[in-house]
């Protein structure tokens, strides 16, 4: 088993690809499509197409001086046969090569290999790039090509020896590929080990197993979870566990462990029920079910302080809200009450004034028809019937005589 | 990756770095399908003050040799824009997105946006195109493929 063979063959492996013609270059399937390269530096927005804002590809020249990619403009062409940036109409036969100049702009531009992301580091200029990938970039998949070999491997992994064909493995005999050999190895049913324990030969597919129950080997007492250091030889640990206390008060712990795990439930229950009583702040309790009996810690204490602190703010802040909800009642009642009273006065004002005016009317009525008609009757009638009103609406009954000048005071009143 | 994408992809890392003009925002370009971007229009013209309107974009495989479907869109707080040349169901009758008419591939995202601000922002008239009702209620096509009449010089 030379495993440094295939390494140092693997180091040479380059330089003997190029020279040996005995493997054909096959062309590689994958066509490099040029559009997917990413560009080391980002490009020139100059030398961007419009179209595909992506450096130009092969680029082409409207008649009215403009540039795109050949694919982009042909594209573009079958959609609507106009320039894309001024609409003048153009046909294929407007097309011709920018100038070379442009292109060569372009072609220089330095991109990174197709298989950057596979682990090529190579960075090489547009143009040389399809080179790169066909003839040298060590991360393209080939074929293996030793004795005619389809398998596909990654180019700088090629070597003189064919690392698919079938051996069989020495030891245990069945057949196995070339480069899985050092796999095979570790669980080979042929390849005997010493076991580190009891010392005897085991074959490396029972090996595994045989250390889960190896007698010599060390495990720990099975009570060590509740605390007992012992670890002994598998053998000898039977005799430990008939006399280990630990062992003994096994099923005295594990009843205390259910029922502290049954507590803890229970209380996470409860607080949960408290939780919808009081909404409080939700502080973070991650400790829930490590309420043994044991002295609070001083985080304990100070949390505690803390939630007392916050009971009290909480009632204190009730009592306020209630205290404010009843001043707000008080208020809005007191104001509504206000309200009334202010919209009865402004009410019986009203009917006053209009009482007041319909008076006034009738005077100047009346004094405009005093040469012609007879005064005493009418203007009994007249002040009998205004007075009747006045009383029905609620209003102060008033006499001719003061009339204009009440009128002027209470529409005062009014306005405020 | 088809070539939308790919174009999609550019536009996006430019609008991410070097940003989009005012009162252009993306809003959501999760995947190189739909993109949903919001604009407003600033100046005094009454008739947006102060409100944002949400524009979706669909691209096809053939884009930008071919338009994205663009239509104003509802939301939280997203009216379909009061325009003469806007329908009430957020169809937007303008030219630079129709295939055969107006639309060049040497458009994008971004002067879309702003051929649409800059339409709202001329806009007098608080009206809806005409027929309005009935083509909203009949219309099934997608936006792409109904032959509008561009026939307003003004927009
Ligand atoms: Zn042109
Ligand atoms: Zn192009
Ligand atoms: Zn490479
Ligand atoms: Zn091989
Ligand atoms: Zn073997
Ligand atoms: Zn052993
Ligand atoms: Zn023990």
């Amino acid at each position: 088993m030379s495993s440094s063979a295939p390494a140092s063959r693997r180091n040479s492996a380059i330089s003997n690809k190029s020279t040996s013609t005995t493997t054909p270059d096959k062309p590689t399937p994958t066509h490099l499509d040029l559009r997917t390269l990413r560009y080391v530096s980002p490009p020139d927005d100059n030398l961007c197409c419009p179209i595909c804002h992506s450096p130009f590809l092969d680029p082409i020249q409207t008649r009215c001086r403009h540039t795109f990619c050949s694919d982009c403009i042909a594209e573009a062409l079958k959609n609507s046969e106009t320039c894309p940036i001024d609409r003048k109409p153009i046909t294929d036969e407007g097309l011709s090569p920018a100038p070379i100049l442009i292109a060569n702009m372009v072609n220089d531009l330095v991109v990174y290999c197709p298989n950057a992301e596979n682990g090529c580091t190579e960075t090489v200029p547009r143009h040389l790039v399809e080179g790169h990938v066909r003839e040298t970039c060590g991360w393209v998949q080939v074929e293996c090509g030793v004795g005619g070999c389809k398998e596909m491997v990654r180019r700088n992994e090629t070597s003189m020896e064919c690392l698919h064909r079938l051996v069989k493995c020495e030891f245990c005999l069945e057949e196995v590929r070339r480069m899985d050999l050092d796999i095979h190895y570790d669980t080979c049913a042929g390849i005997s080990t010493d076991c580190p324990h009891c010392l005897t030969d085991y074959k490396r597919s029972d090996w595994k197993s045989h250390v889960q129950s190896c007698p010599e080997a060390s495990i720990p007492c099975s009570s060590s979870v509740y605390g007992c250091p012992t670890i002994l030889p598998r053998r000898e640990m039977a005799r430990h566990e008939s006399t280990c206390s630990f062992v003994h008060l096994t099923p005295v712990f594990r009843r205390h462990e259910s029922q502290i795990s049954e507590l803890a439930l229970e209380n996470r229950m409860l607080r949960r029920r408290l939780d919808l009583l009081y909404p409080r702040a939700t502080q973070p309790e991650s400790n829930t079910n490590s309420e043994e009996p044991q002295g609070p810690s001083v985080l304990d204490e100070q949390t505690y302080h803390i939630l007392s602190e916050q009971e009290h703010l909480r009632t204190d802040l009730d009592r306020l809200s209630e205290s404010m909800v009843a001043l707000e009642m008080k208020h809005t009642m007191h104001f509504i009450n206000e309200n009334m009273r202010v919209k009865e006065e402004m009410v019986a004002m009203r009917t006053a004034i209009n009482g007041v005016r319909m008076q006034m009317h009738w005077l100047l009525n009346m004094r405009a028809q005093a040469p012609f008609q007879p005064m005493m009757p009418m203007m009994g009638m007249g002040v009998m019937q205004q007075q009747a009103q006045v009383v029905a609406q609620g209003g102060t009954t008033t006499q001719g005589g003061e009339t204009v000048q009440r009128r002027h005071s209470e529409h005062q009143n009014v306005k405020l | 990756m088809s070539f939308a994408v790919r174009r999609l992809q550019k536009e996006l890392s430019k609008i991410h770095k070097d940003g989009l003009p005012q009162g252009i925002s993306l809003v959501k370009a999760d995947d190189f399908d739909e993109w949903l971007l919001d604009i407003r229009v600033f100046g005094e013209n009454p008739l947006y003050k102060g409100q944002r309107f949400r524009l979706k974009f669909k691209f096809g495989n053939n884009y930008p040799i071919e338009p994205p479907e663009v239509t104003f869109t509802t939301g939280l707080e997203r009216q379909i824009p009061m325009h003469p040349h806007i329908y009430s169901n957020g169809i937007i009758c303008l030219d630079l997105l129709s295939p055969s008419q107006g639309w060049s591939p040497v458009q994008n995202v971004e002067s879309v946006c702003v051929s649409i601000q800059s339409m709202l922002a001329s806009n007098r008239k608080n009206e809806r195109p005409e027929g309005n009702d009935e083509f909203v209620a009949r219309n099934t096509k997608s936006p792409k493929h109904i032959n509008f009449v561009y026939d307003d010089p003004t927009v």
